[in-house]
């Protein structure tokens, strides 16, 4: 425990050392590479939401929305780094209804896995859990049968 | 309509010896006592063993004894040979033993016993005991003791009476056996001429208990008729001195006399003086006399000494020995006394006021200086001091000090006990005898369990060969009778003191079984009656069993005395398997099995797992029908089989509880489980969104760049 906990001055250093390296790497970022990033954080806007909205500590719904949204945002941001990843290239990609039915629909489609994945292990685990009682009980019927109702626990 | 033959199994008629040749076996007559078919006998004759007719409507009171009564019977294969046949008193158990021992010799001075056993008397609930005897060509010599007849004439009697008994006397002291009945009144003329003389029948009765006290010896008469015993040739050669004496005189000497006044003139006179008093004895008889009424034992003239008289040898007459008397009376109840022996009398009379003066030093001082006997007197001391020491201890009462007190004081004498004599060799007798009788049943059983006849033994000079074999037998009877399990108690001292006694189980009564070779045949027939109880056990026949095997059964019985049925009825079948295995010939009895196979339909249905249930009940069906008990045994006792029920039925218990609760397990964490279920769903949810990515990366990188 005492190994695990970081000691505050230790911990204060290091926020302080990345907090220098963001403000460093993110003009950098934002003058080179503009359009990517203005791609990110538009395409990837339902990611973000999601993020918010989900107070899970694991943020399952996140990630699975995130992955959905990101693998629909993937092909522009590969189409706007082959055109140049210029402000006129991400214009074009902005200014047309598919792309952004491609990244939001993505995204949607994250939000329905998101739901419908645990109702399908659960409706599974329920069906499961119904054959291994019917199981049981088959076999308990099979002990009364050959042994008689005397097995059965008195309460 | 034609009554029922009961069809007897084979082997009862080729069952043992014992059985075969005695008059009695495990057959159970007909209902209603009809002939067998070409009787010529009338109708209302009853059959004894298919052999004998007796005849109910013909009665000859002439021949009856005290307690049995004679009618007219007839040998089917010898009409012309004369019979009568005595029906016994049903709570009198009749002398078997004699009659078996002396079956097959002809007695030519007594009455021939002809047959014996049980038969369907016209008019009663119960089989009845008849026995069947020669009839004597004349009547009685003296028909009755109290009316006076002319009086013989010594020629007479020692041509007529003694040289025609003396014979059988020599046979019957030669088998150890006494005849016990003789007396003037049980005498018959062998023809209507009235010269030969018979002795009658001494077997309807316990020894001794039809003969007034006046034919008894001095220890005899002390006790309850009942009581008696077995006696010796001694006994009945002193009843022979006294009946010489009546049929001398034709009348009782004594007749004025009452019997307990009687005894004390024969404890304080003698015998001889007692009876013969003024009368003179023809000479010729007179040695004879005082050696038969001699009281003391060892003076007493055997059969050899009056074979030797009869044959002309004569000795000098002897002085009767009278008791030692003291030089100052002791009083008691205001009576004076001179002799231990009629005060020990007294005692044993007037036993409630007895006790303290058992004690007393008076009595003590007494003993050792009127009378100078210290012996005697510490004897007496010892005796009370350890019984009030028990007592003391909660066993038994001040009466058994006032017992214990008269052994000492007059050994010789029988066991009195509460106003009840009896002899070591009575008491078999006295509780066959008493088994209807409670207040007398309880009188025996105490003397029995606070170990008197034991103490009687051990207070005898010298003991005979056969008290001290009986000390055997009644060493084991205190601790017996104590017992109440089935078994143990009255009934098995009854077995055990008795052993040629019937069995008087309840179950019997149509039949007369005498030996444990006969109980499984005749529980076979019992188990075919519709009328049969419930089980086949009850407490005579036990105790007759347990009297009777040859290796002891308490273990058997142990399981007996349990209160469940099943363990109960398992040791039942335990008991006859035994039985089984002593027979001489094995004879299967399905109905038995059968009937012994329902009772234990509870060890059957015992076993949990149904289809083992199911094959062993096919199996004791078939064990049952086959009839042998062992191998029923066998099948319903498999220790193996019912360990191997067991454990499989605690194992299937055990199953079904751990299925219960994993059920109550599943259906209990359904929340969690969806809880569960959801997050994996999640989680493929996210890892899909991954794996998208991933995919959607690729095809990205394979559509821009090719």
């Amino acid at each position: 425990m005492a190994e695990m906990t970081v000691p505050p001055a230790q911990s204060a250093r290091s926020r302080k050392v990345i907090g220098t390296a963001l403000w460093i790497m993110v003009p950098l970022v934002l003058v080179f590479a503009l359009p990517t990033v203005l791609l990110f954080a538009l395409g990837l806007l339902p990611t973000i939401v999601a993020w918010i909205v989900d107070r899970r500590e694991e943020k399952y719904a996140a990630y699975c929305v995130g992955g959905f949204n990101l693998s629909g945002v993937m092909p522009y941001l590969f189409l706007l780094w082959s055109t140049g990843d210029s402000m006129h290239a991400l214009g074009a990609i902005l200014t047309s209804p598919f792309s952004w039915l491609v990244m939001y629909g993505a995204a949607a489609l994250g939000w329905l896995a998101n739901y419908w994945a645990p109702q399908i292990t659960m409706r599974v685990r329920r069906v499961r859990d119904r054959a291994e009682v019917a199981r049981l009980r088959k076999r308990q019927e099979q002990i009364l049968e050959e042994w008689g109702p005397e097995v059965m626990p008195t309460e | 309509m034609e009554a029922e033959q009961e069809v007897l199994p084979e082997a009862l008629e080729e069952a043992p010896v014992a059985i075969d040749e005695a008059p009695v076996a495990v057959e159970e007559a007909p209902v209603g006592g009809a002939p067998a078919e070409g009787e010529e006998a009338p109708d209302l004759s009853v059959m004894l063993r298919g052999r004998c007719a007796i005849f109910p409507d013909q009665p000859l009171p002439q021949y009856s004894s005290k307690h049995a009564v004679a009618f007219h019977a007839q040998m089917r294969t010898d009409l012309m040979r004369p019979l009568f046949a005595l029906l016994c008193d049903p709570e009198m158990p009749a002398r078997v033993e004699f009659m078996e021992s002396m079956r097959s010799y002809q007695l030519h001075g007594i009455l021939q016993t002809a047959d014996w056993g049980m038969v369907d008397w016209p008019g009663e609930t119960r089989r009845r005991f008849v026995i069947v005897l020669d009839r004597p060509g004349g009547m009685r010599v003296m028909p009755s003791l109290d009316t006076p007849q002319a009086p013989l004439e010594e020629e007479a009697l020692v041509t007529g009476l003694l040289q025609p008994l003396l014979p059988s006397l020599k046979e019957l002291a030669g088998r150890g056996i006494a005849h016990r009945a003789i007396r003037p009144d049980n005498l018959y003329y062998t023809d209507g001429g009235r010269r030969a003389m018979v002795l009658g029948e001494g077997v309807s009765t316990p020894p001794g208990f039809d003969q007034p006290a006046v034919f008894e010896t001095i220890e005899c008469a002390m006790c309850d008729p009942i009581g008696r015993g077995e006696g010796s040739q001694a006994n009945d050669l002193y009843a022979l001195g006294v009946t010489l004496l009546f049929l001398l005189l034709g009348r009782n000497p004594v007749a004025n006399v009452d019997e307990k006044e009687l005894l004390a003139n024969k404890i304080e006179f003698g015998s001889y003086s007692a009876l013969v008093g003024s009368y003179r004895v023809p000479l010729g008889l007179m040695e004879a006399m005082r050696g038969l009424l001699s009281d003391d034992l060892k003076e007493r003239w055997t059969v050899n000494d009056l074979d030797m008289w009869m044959s002309g040898r004569r000795q000098s007459p002897k002085q009767a020995k009278l008791p030692q008397r003291s030089s100052r009376p002791y009083v008691f109840e205001n009576v004076e006394y001179s002799n231990v022996r009629s005060l020990a009398f007294a005692f044993a009379t007037h036993y409630t006021e007895a006790s303290n003066q058992l004690r007393s030093k008076p009595l003590d001082s007494w003993l050792r200086r009127s009378l100078g006997d210290e012996a005697r007197a510490d004897a007496l001391q010892q005796a009370v001091s350890s019984t009030a020491a028990a007592i003391a201890g909660g066993k038994g009462g001040e009466d058994r000090i006032v017992a214990r007190g008269c052994i000492a004081l007059d050994p010789p004498s029988p066991i009195r006990y509460r106003g009840f004599g009896v002899s070591v060799d009575g008491i078999g007798w006295a509780l066959a005898a008493s088994l209807s009788d409670r207040d007398r049943r309880q009188l025996v059983s105490e003397i029995i369990s606070s170990r008197l006849p034991i103490h009687w033994v051990a207070a005898q000079a010298k003991p005979k060969a056969e008290d001290l074999r009986a000390v055997q037998m009644l060493e084991k009877l205190p601790a017996i009778i104590d017992q109440v399990g089935i078994g143990y108690g009255v009934e098995r001292c009854l077995y055990e003191l008795n052993p040629s006694h019937r069995c008087l189980s309840s179950m019997f009564d149509r039949a007369y079984i005498t030996s444990i070779q006969q109980v499984l045949p005749a529980l076979e027939i019992v188990a075919q009656r519709q009328d049969r109880p419930d089980t086949p056990i009850d407490r005579h026949l036990i105790a007759f069993i347990a009297a009777r095997a040859q290796r002891p059964v308490d273990e058997q019985l142990r399981g007996l005395a349990t209160n469940d049925p099943s363990t109960r009825n398992l040791a039942m079948l335990r008991l006859f398997a035994t039985i089984e295995e002593q027979q001489e010939s094995l004879m299967p009895v399905p109905n038995l099995a059968k009937w012994i196979a329902g009772l234990l339909e509870p060890v059957v249905n015992g076993f949990h797992h149904r289809r083992r249930r199911d094959k062993m009940a096919q199996l004791v069906q078939a064990t049952a029908e086959q009839g042998i008990l062992g191998e029923l045994l066998k099948v319903l006792a498999d220790d193996k089989e019912k360990g191997a029920d067991q454990q499989g039925y605690t194992g299937a218990a055990a199953e079904y509880r751990e299925i219960d609760q994993q059920i109550r397990d599943i259906e209990g964490s359904y929340q969690l489980r969806m809880d569960d279920a959801r997050q994996l769903g999640e989680q493929i949810a996210a890892a899909l969104g991954g794996l998208l990515v991933s995919v959607a990366t690729a095809f990205a990188v394979f559509a821009t760049f090719t």
